[in-house]
């Protein structure tokens, strides 16, 4: 991912060349003029200055009296500061803005007029050589421009936001609500779009064919889950020793004892489950796993598996990490549902040395180990029948004797909390028919329901968020009830939030303020912390890249679990503490674990369980953009681009997003031989003219955290493919003859240091991080934009700009706090409007 | 004549050495049908290694006829006469790196905008303008990752990533149960999608514009899910072509790379040879796995940036040569099928090659691209100014034309290839 260019965020809009033309304007003002593909009209300059009518080539002329019109304070403007260079006689940057189009309701032109108030009200434009308007005259352009932008948005859309499907996520979650089940059906979807950065965007998520086929797949492994007979099996407890099971192929690495097995492998693939126990059937299943630290001070980290792991490519559930001591073995308790027959448990250490052992050698081996005692299953339990699941489908009927009467009452029952929101009388007419029809035709009855189900769950009423108005644009109790619990639970409301939306009570701003708070006590918040986390800080990406096993050898399965974790713990603790948003630039404390301290080099913090750490300033932590998990998800597996994390950081966390460089703008080689440093290469780039104005703003910010490497560790020099002679030594200490040696040297020295386009100069991440914090408004905004899309499946625009600094307005009594924000978004119109 | 044809077809099936029988009904009807359509079906596989192939390693430095033979080139010796290396294509601002596989067949601009949206795929876009009259429009393949077709509006089809899955809807005859059910299922299907076209007005009701062009493309998509079961009903009642191939057993492991493209290469064939579906479309992905292949340490993904690194480049050369001799498999394949006195290869365009013209640092310039068979005049390497790249589409366009539409433009296109003419 180290190319330059080619990695920049694009932003541009595919289909809008006006907006591209923009854009380029924007950001290469020295570029060359490139012929409009459109013929010039000269008397277009006159006719958009004299208010009467405007000429766009292949429309008919349009007066700007109507509702196509900017108004006259923004012509005199855009006369004044703006066509000089951007008219008939220059278009500078590929723009002509009286070639824009004044047709507000064409979404391609407001999206070009938006471009140009952004741009205007950041003051980034007219360019600081040229005459300067007064705050006045730029207000009012913004204001004026925004208005009709807004009146013309309303108009054609009835509100702001574009009518939104579940996503798969949504849809799933929402499926095992209404069931009482837990099954994954979001991978029989076909992919969601995203857009600004999310997946819940309406106007991104298409509905093709495909969607509806899969989904009526979906409905269908969920309603078998639902329905599926319970096996009774009676419940039986056992004991085993792990090393019983352990294939012959496995046992040279491992150090059979008179109770139970020290393992010393980390691989993942590692053959230790519980190969003595298979389920006899589906159910729920208690585990104790009696384990203790061998050779080791500290606790080690074990990791617990539930599946079927001799048939490769059954879904396998991550149970976690757990922390396993020295000494007396501790047991290691939990009951789990196991979802297959001949399903079993699985543990494993992880993050230990990597060694070589040989049968002869793991007993003088000083190194730690996992020793497992004995591992016991109890179960299956019995289980209730009928199952919350099976009521859920058939409530009190028998489905053997089930009449058409009984498949309406269900089905009327089924209706409100399927479409989220109370049905009229008859509303269920056209299912009960489909139902009957089918029972008319000699379907059973259980296949005659399941029809009737499918069409409410593929309907689109079920489908789509119903963003029905209370009054003016506000929505309802109940479009409202389901806008907070997809914010915040990503899934449907619960009956409390029901409940409440049909007192009419939910839009009382001290009720709504009051379900806020508990909605983000409950566990189910959870899904708010992963969704929004996930995206806004690309953590849904932690997989894209394997680091380089040569260059970075340390990485392994924790550290990365861990990574991802830091950062989402890290999110709820300024969400539960209600901390300011700067401590996303920079915190005095970190959520951390004994494998990512270790990581970061901070002493006596010990097993997996995470914990606040106050740091100290020789970490060169605090912040999410010192996390482990940020700096890699912005770099490949083997080089980190300052251009990649400077785009990332300008879009993410400073709310600039950066558009495309210009075409033909080669990518720069990434080369690891050493020979020359990213800077080195990059310089060149820099030097020239046309790239320098956008480069001046995103290589500094990347330049900063040249310092962490592609899997967030500190270096003061890069590390580089090196001869053997020239390896970094790491086989020392007494484990020195059994480690595997790091085969990786040391290159030139890493330099930080760089000048912000304002001028400032900073030597490391430490000090660019208080110069973005001179500035917090920028960086509120910027979550509070972040938050309104995800809230509201609708990007902020220019014309929610107000609502936004009332936002902010609210939030700045904390200083910012997260909660204090999100609370200030569910208060706002743009939530609680359509 | 129709009897003499249908005896041919029969006996040339059995002839490619997996004996295959025409279920009588089945061929009586493409019997029938012969009068309208006399010529065989024209077919078509795109193939998109997604993790690029190094290009210096595959174009030649010659143009024409008398290019000389690249290392990966090599693999694919014996179909000289049968392909043509294209370097200097690509689409026109399509970029941004990995995401821009989902463009490959489409040539929509700035995959990683935030307004980003794609358009309908090559595959898609013949299905759309033939209608093939087969029991699968087109077959969407992937790896391990997800696919590249995409339909008319813009979303990507979930890819099968199980051969045996294919394989089953395709050759295996269900039991008289199952069939009943799939029956049902479908009228079922259809009576569903009846009842939510009547909710239409209903919904509609006080709709602003946008809005209503969301709900109108959902009518659209519940419409053509009926119309497809329609379609799948009336396959349902045909029986399937027999053939003597066992069921492929799928492999699930994700470094077995190499055994898992040649599942997919065999179900192919198959595919095509028994006419089941015209289009297919495979993502060759190996994503995140180091690929048991010899030699080979690093994950592919990883060596793919090789940064230069001499080391990686050896080891992604071995990679990519795998990938190269499995084309060359699939290419024996089809040329060792006879079809109509000649061979499957002859009425199959194959097009091979990938979306990052350099993956080093993700470049989506000057992208590897090899076509073969399919009814053009082949054997010649067309070489393309590297800085100024023609649109692929163009490409594209001449595929089309081949394929029997008479489209003139398709994606980005801005006129066709010269010199790549027809056969």
């Amino acid at each position: 991912m180290t190319s330059l260019c080619r990695d920049v965020r694009i932003s541009l809009r595919p289909t809008v060349l006006l907006r591209a033309s923009l854009a380029g304007w924007f950001l290469f003002p020295g570029s060359k003029v490139r012929a409009m593909a459109d013929p010039i009209k000269l008397c277009l300059i006159i006719s958009l200055l004299s208010g009467c009518a405007v000429l766009q080539a292949g429309d008919e002329p349009r007066p700007l009296s109507e509702s196509g019109g900017l108004g006259d304070a923004p012509l005199a403007f855009l006369q004044q500061h703006c066509l000089r260079c951007h008219g008939p006689a220059k278009s500078s940057g590929e723009l002509r803005l009286d070639q824009l189009g004044t047709d507000l309701s064409n979404p391609e032109t407001s999206a070009a007029w938006e471009q140009v108030i952004s741009r205007v009200s950041s003051e980034e434009m007219p360019p600081e050589k040229e005459p300067r308007p007064t705050a006045e005259q730029r207000d009012e352009f913004v204001s004026v421009l925004t208005a009709r932008l807004e009146a013309v948005s309303n108009r054609e859309n009835g509100g702001r936001v574009i009518l939104r499907r579940l996503n798969r996520v949504e849809y799933e979650n929402t499926l095992n609500d209404l069931f009482a089940v837990r099954v994954s059906v979001r991978d029989m979807l076909p992919e969601d779009a995203v857009q600004q950065g999310f997946d819940n965007v309406g106007e991104a998520l298409n509905i093709s064919p495909v969607f509806i086929e899969r989904c009526l797949d979906a409905i269908d492994a969920v309603l078998d889950a639902a329905v599926a007979p319970v096996h009774r099996e009676d419940s039986r407890t056992q004991r085993y020793d792990l090393y019983d099971s352990l294939p012959t192929w496995f046992l040279p690495g491992v150090w059979k004892q008179p109770e139970g097995v020290i393992l010393f492998r980390n691989n993942g693939n590692s053959a230790t489950d519980l190969r003595q126990f298979k389920a006899p059937a589906a159910g729920r299943y208690r585990f104790r796993v009696a384990a203790s630290a061998h050779n080791s001070s500290t606790p080690l980290p074990m990791a617990v598996l539930l599946g079927n792991f001799v048939v490769s490519g059954n879904p396998v559930r991550h149970l976690g990490y757990f922390d396993v001591p020295p000494g007396a073995p501790a047991v290691l308790e939990f009951e789990e549902r196991l979802l297959k027959k001949n399903d079993t448990i699985k543990v494993a250490p992880v993050a230990l040395p990597f060694v070589y052992l040989k049968p002869e050698t793991v007993a003088e081996y000083p190194g730690p180990g996992l020793h497992v005692h004995w591992m016991e299953v109890e179960g299956p339990f019995s289980e209730s029948w009928p199952r919350e699941s099976y009521r859920r489908v058939y409530g009190d009927v028998d489905p053997k004797t089930g009449t058409p009467e009984d498949a309406a009452r269900l089905l009327r029952a089924f209706l409100p909390r399927a479409f989220r929101r109370p049905v009229t009388e008859g509303e269920e007419q056209p299912y009960v028919s489909l139902v009957s029809a089918a029972l008319e035709s000699g379907a059973a009855f259980d296949a005659a329901l399941r029809v009737g189900f499918k069409s409410v769950l593929t309907s689109p009423k079920f489908l789509y968020f119903r963003d029905v108005t209370h009054s003016g644009d506000v929505l309802d109790d109940f479009a409202l009830a389901c806008r907070l619990s997809y914010f915040l639970w990503s899934t449907m409301p619960d009956d409390t939030l029901f409940a409440l939306a049909s007192a009419g009570e939910l839009r009382k701003p001290e009720v709504l303020a009051a379900q806020v708070e508990r909605m983000l006590r409950d566990p189910r918040s959870r899904a708010f912390t992963e969704n929004f986390t996930g995206q806004w800080l690309s953590l849904r990406d932690i997989n894209a890249t394997t680091p380089d096993k040569t260059l970075y050898p340390e990485f392994e399965e924790l550290l990365q679990w861990s990574a991802v974790r830091e950062t989402q713990l890290f999110f709820e603790e300024l969400l539960t503490q209600n901390l300011s948003v700067r401590n996303f630039i920079n915190s005095d404390f970190a959520m951390l674990n004994g494998r990512l301290a270790e990581h970061y080099g901070i002493p006596d913090v010990h097993g997996v369980e995470f914990r606040r750490v106050m740091l100290q300033p020789e970490s060169h932590r605090g912040g999410v953009l010192t996390q482990a998990s940020i700096l890699k998800v912005t770099a490949n597996g083997s080089t980190t681009s300052p251009v990649h994390r400077g785009v990332w950081v300008l879009d993410r966390i400073l709310g600039q997003p950066v558009p495309p460089p210009p075409r033909n703008v080669p990518a720069v080689e990434p080369d690891i031989r050493g020979a020359s440093t990213i800077r080195e290469q990059l310089a060149a780039h820099r030097a020239t003219e046309n790239c320098s104005s956008c480069h001046a703003k995103i290589d500094p910010l990347g330049f900063a955290l040249e310092n962490y490497d592609v899997i967030g560790g500190w270096r003061d020099r890069y590390r580089v493919i090196a001869d053997r002679r020239d390896w970094v030594s790491n086989r020392t200490g007494p484990l020195a003859k059994y480690l595997a040696a790091w085969q990786y040297g040391l290159g030139p020295a890493v330099d930080s240091a760089d000048t912000l386009p304002d001028g400032r100069s900073f030597a490391d991440m430490t000090e660019l991080k208080k110069l973005l914090l001179s500035n917090p408004n920028q960086i509120a905004r910027n979550v509070a934009e972040k938050l309104v899309c995800y809230a509201t499946g609708q990007p902020a625009g220019v014309t929610d700009r107000a609502e936004i600094d009332r936002i902010l307005a609210a939030a700045s009594e904390t200083d910012y706090g997260l909660r204090s924000i999100v609370h200030a978004v569910v208060a706002s119109d743009l939530f609680q409007g359509k | 004549m129709s009897n003499l044809r249908r005896f041919s077809r029969r006996f040339c099936l059995r002839g490619a050495g997996v004996t295959l029988t025409l279920p009588l009904l089945e061929s009586m009807a493409k019997a029938e049908g012969q009068e309208s359509a006399k010529e065989l079906p024209r077919r078509m596989i795109c193939i998109n290694t997604t993790l690029g192939l190094h290009t210096p390693n595959l174009f030649p430095t010659r143009a024409g006829t008398d290019y000389e033979l690249t290392p990966y080139l090599e693999p694919l010796r014996d179909f000289r006469s049968d392909l043509t290396v294209f370097s200097g294509l690509s689409h026109p601002d399509v970029d941004g790196g990995h995401p821009t596989e989902l463009c490959y067949l489409t040539s929509a601009p700035h995959p990683r905008a935030d307004n980003f949206r794609n358009t309908i795929s090559l595959d898609q876009f013949a299905v759309e303008r033939l209608a093939p009259d087969t029991r699968f429009d087109s077959l969407v393949l992937a790896s391990s990752h997800t696919g590249m077709s995409i339909s008319r509006n813009g979303v990507p089809i979930p890819a099968e990533q199980r051969p045996s899955v294919i394989f089953r809807k395709m050759f295996m005859a269900g039991t008289p149960a199952e069939m009943k059910a799939q029956e049902q299922r479908l009228s079922e299907g259809r009576s569903i999608m009846d009842t939510l076209l009547g909710e239409a007005k209903e919904f509609q009701r006080g709709l602003g514009r946008q809005d209503q062009q969301k709900l109108d493309e959902y009518f659209s998509a519940v419409r053509q899910v009926e119309q497809r079961m329609v379609t799948a009903q009336q396959w349902a009642g045909r029986p399937k072509p027999v053939v003597d191939a066992k069921p492929p057993v799928d492999i699930t492991s994700s470094v077995e790379v190499v055994g898992r493209v040649r599942l997919m290469i065999d179900l192919m064939q198959l595919a095509l040879q028994t006419d089941s579906t015209r289009y297919i479309t495979f993502a060759l992905n190996g994503f995140n796995a180091v690929p048991a292949i010899q030699g080979v340490t690093q994950d592919w993904h990883n060596l793919s940036h090789h940064g230069q690194d001499p080391a990686k480049l050896s080891e992604l050369r071995m990679v990519e040569l795998q990938v190269m001799q499995l084309l060359g498999e699939l290419l024996a394949k089809l040329k060792s099928t006879p079809e109509d006195g000649g061979t499957l290869l002859d009425r199959t365009i194959v097009l091979f090659g990938s979306n990052l013209g350099n993956a080093s640092s993700h470049d989506n310039k000057n992208l590897p691209i090899l076509v073969a068979g399919g009814g053009f005049r082949h054997g010649q390497h067309l070489s393309f100014d590297p800085l100024k790249n023609p649109p692929l589409c163009n490409l594209f366009v001449q595929m089309l034309q081949r394929l029997g539409t008479d489209v003139s433009s398709f994606g980005s296109s801005n006129g066709t290839i010269p010199g790549f003419e027809l056969a």
